[in-house]
């Protein structure tokens, strides 16, 4: 065995400069505090450049969970909304029972279509969650349909781009309102039809659910006025930039409306005779 | 063999001596520091073997670290050139090879091949200190020009101590 080092530190004076050297540099690294603070310096510059890395990348693996609980925040707060009673309040009463008009229910999107004259939308909650057909279905960007059917577990949602459905809306600035049709050819446009030339129309011109039909609240975007023509000369054609991506719908709010019963009931009177 | 080992330990210990008590103190700006003390890594005779020239350069950079309270810095650039020393002696050896006997000094070799010898293994020992003393790329180049004047410095005060002082 030394035979074996008296060999190598003769033969090979690397090993043994390599030896010395790392002591060297152990010595500045241990009994300079310039330099111990420098090394510490640069290697939490290291370690925390990987952390950083590492939580850029971690982080996508709890985006399900993050989504999920973002949804719940967002029905929270929509369920907290002044818009939704009867008569606003200017204060927040904690207690949901007290004239209150809608309720929100979250869902997801499991099956969607876009490319058919008659569009359907499915969701993932039904008769057992709460859900009645028409009900208004609304997403975060905007309006999304009414529902048709439920079954214990799923609902089948007349989507806004099926030309059996004219929703209610209106243009924001002025409060004209008029039917929505789709025309059936463009999955980001719509038309709002039955305004008059008269009635000041804008391009960018913001429009909003009036609430009239009593399936959407009032003031859900709808969309941007993208241009108009006036067809036969007494009402403009307002063609409308949807603000619900359609290609990409996941998350959906069900609008239950408490008073929509009674508001149909008197309206069924009245239009009797 | 024993006189020359009692050579170097004296040379050795008026080196450190000369190099902690005068050349430390010799700041010019604050910027040139002449390092002296490693003429013992470059005066040692041509026999030594490799590994007992590292073992001189360990302990003489340790002895200046020691006074000067720079543990490591010395240390490591003097092993450092005490690691090349062999080679670059190979590098500028005389066509007919080292005359037994001789000693790599301007007596033996002349004036030009000194300097052309010390300047390189002067030139590795200050970039190795300075760089290790600052430790960092930052401010490269004005670190560079003190490794570059003080080297120049340092060889001129060697070349002149072995006129003087180190004549055998």
């Amino acid at each position: 065995m030394r035979g074996l080092l008296r060999f190598i530190i003769r033969y090979h004076p690397i090993i043994l400069f390599i030896i010395l050297e790392v002591v060297a540099f152990i010595f500045v690294a241990h009994f300079n505090s310039f330099h111990r603070a420098r090394i510490l310096e640069i290697k939490h510059g290291i370690m925390g450049n990987i952390e950083r890395k590492y939580e850029k990348y971690s982080s996508y693996f709890n985006l399900v969970k993050e989504n999920k609980t973002l949804v719940e925040e967002n029905v929270k707060l929509y369920n907290m909304m002044p818009t939704i009673y009867l008569n606003p309040l200017t204060t927040y009463i904690p207690d949901s029972l007290i004239n209150k008009q809608y309720k929100f229910i979250p869902a997801r999107v499991i099956n969607n279509s876009t490319n058919k004259q008659y569009n359907f939308i499915t969701i993932n909650k039904g008769r057992l969650d709460g859900i009645e057909p028409e009900m208004g279905v609304i997403c975060n960007q905007g309006i999304v349909g009414v529902v048709k059917e439920t079954t214990d577990n799923f609902a089948s949602v007349i989507s806004v781009l099926n030309r059996e459905f004219f929703p209610s809306a209106k243009i924001k600035r002025n409060g004209y309102f008029g039917p929505l049709e789709w025309p059936g050819k463009r999955y980001d446009q719509i038309i709002l039809k039955e305004i008059p030339v008269q009635v000041d129309v804008h391009q960018g011109d913001t429009i909003i659910t009036s609430g009239y039909s009593s399936i959407f609240p009032e003031g859900i975007m709808v969309g941007t006025v993208k241009d108009y023509d006036t067809e036969e000369g007494l009402y403009y054609d307002i063609r409308i930039n949807l603000s619900t991506d359609f290609k990409k719908l996941s998350n959906v709010l069900v609008v239950k409306n408490f008073t929509r019963q009674e508001k149909l009931k008197l309206e069924l009177k009245t239009s009797h005779d | 063999m024993i006189k020359n080992f009692q050579r170097n330990i004296f040379r050795f210990l008026v080196l450190i001596f000369a190099q902690v008590l005068i050349f430390n103190n010799m700041e010019i700006s604050g910027f040139i520091n002449p390092y002296v003390y490693i003429l013992f890594i470059l005066l040692l005779p041509f026999e030594t073997p490799p590994a007992v020239i590292l073992i001189w350069g360990f302990a003489l950079g340790f002895s200046i670290d020691i006074f000067t309270e720079t543990i490591g810095m010395h240390t490591a650039s003097t092993v450092f050139i005490a690691f090349l020393r062999p080679s670059i002696l190979s590098i500028f050896a005389p066509r007919e090879g080292y005359e037994k006997g001789t000693n790599p000094r301007i007596s033996y070799y002349g004036l030009t091949w000194f300097i052309k010898y010390s300047f390189v293994l002067v030139l590795a020992h200050h970039i190795m200190l300075f760089y290790i003393e600052m430790f960092s790329i930052h401010d490269f180049f004005s670190t560079f020009l003190r490794v570059i004047l003080s080297a120049i410095f340092t060889i001129t005060l060697m070349t002149i101590s072995q006129y003087f002082i180190f004549r055998k």
